[in-house]
């Protein structure tokens, strides 16, 4: 009868000690008796960063002169039909001029998305309106320009953002991944808006300061897969157009793309 | 009689609250937490970067020579 009491004894020790053990492997225990949980917390915090790099910044038509009585030249920045017409923007030797074709190649470097605008300010610090004099005709000089999504076939066309086919060298883009989808998006606000969309040649706003509710693209994407785009400019020159008087040899527009910071922006 | 039936009940008892210890503890979920803080809304950094169009108006040499 003792051993009986004695096996029952350690019969019950081994089922409270089990039941403790699963209770406290388990985390019952803590909910039961209220222990605080061994916790450790690692945190990081992202800071939002917008940058917007211009792989390509520079388009340039070079020295020439237009040779189409009783008209004008159009010059381009992509190869296809650059020159129009064809001949009408000749080198002091007299042989079609060989310049510039690739438009500006944005990249949204950062890692969120912007709203960005365009503004354009010439070398003698006003506007668009002075950068090129009429000559008798009054015929001013016209600037437009168009944007194009990197990663939209069908609106690159033949030209691209990473390779060119006349060969022309383009600068390494910041990230390695080309675009696969629209970087930038169209809306109410764009300058594209009502304008046919993307691809289409616009004015180029004359505003020598980034201008409210006027942006090239609402929302520019900052992922790797769609964060480019490519601007090209068109530029019609009149037969009589003149340089400005007092301006260096060549004149030179400065196009500046910044993130819109108005309210409503993508800041 | 009866002590030694209970004895067993317990012991089988206690039997299962180990295999259910061990089987807990071998898929325990550890106790450390990683959360990620949120995002600062704080815009630090202004994008804009420039580019240029530049144009040279050459003198038509065909005009005025005849």
């Amino acid at each position: 009868m003792g051993n009986d009491n004695t096996l029952l004894i350690i019969a019950i020790v081994a089922v409270v000690l089990s039941a403790v053990g699963f209770l406290m492997v388990s985390g019952l225990l803590n909910d039961i008796i209220n222990l605080a949980p061994a916790t450790g917390v690692a945190q990081v915090d992202i800071i939002k960063v917008t940058r917007l790099n211009m792989a390509v910044s520079a388009v340039d038509f070079d020295a020439g002169y237009i040779d189409n009585p009783g008209g004008g030249t159009t010059l381009r920045s992509e190869p296809t039909s650059h020159i129009a017409p064809a001949n009408s923007w000749l080198d002091i030797t007299g042989v079609p001029v060989v310049f510039q074709q690739l438009g500006f190649i944005v990249e949204n470097d950062g890692n969120t998305d912007v709203d960005m605008n365009l503004r354009v300010i010439d070398e003698v610090s006003c506007a668009f309106g002075c950068w090129l004099t009429p000559g008798a005709s009054a015929i001013d000089a016209t600037l437009n320009y168009k944007v194009r999504n990197c990663g939209v076939a069908g609106q690159m066309g033949s030209d691209d953002c990473r390779t060119d086919a006349s060969a022309l060298v383009i600068p390494t883009l910041s990230d390695a991944t080309a675009d696969a989808a629209a970087s930038c998006t169209t809306d109410a606000l764009s300058d594209f808006a009502g304008a046919g969309g993307f691809g289409v040649y616009i004015p180029i706003p004359e505003f020598p300061t980034v201008n409210t509710n006027d942006w090239v693209c609402d929302n520019f994407d900052f992922n790797p897969t769609t964060d480019e785009i490519r601007i090209d400019l068109e530029l019609f020159l009149p037969e009589d157009i003149t340089p400005t008087a007092g301006t260096p040899a060549q004149n030179t527009l400065e196009l500046t793309v910044a993130e819109d910071l108005t309210p409503g922006g993508d800041d | 009689m009866d002590t030694q039936k209970v004895v067993v009940v317990l012991l089988i008892i206690a039997i299962l609250f180990s295999i259910a210890t061990i089987w807990k503890a071998g898929s325990a979920d550890t106790d450390i937490l990683v959360t990620a803080g949120e995002t600062n809304t704080v815009n630090t950094v202004y994008a804009e970067s420039d580019g240029s169009v530049g144009v040279k108006i050459l003198p038509n040499p065909t005009e005025g020579t005849s």
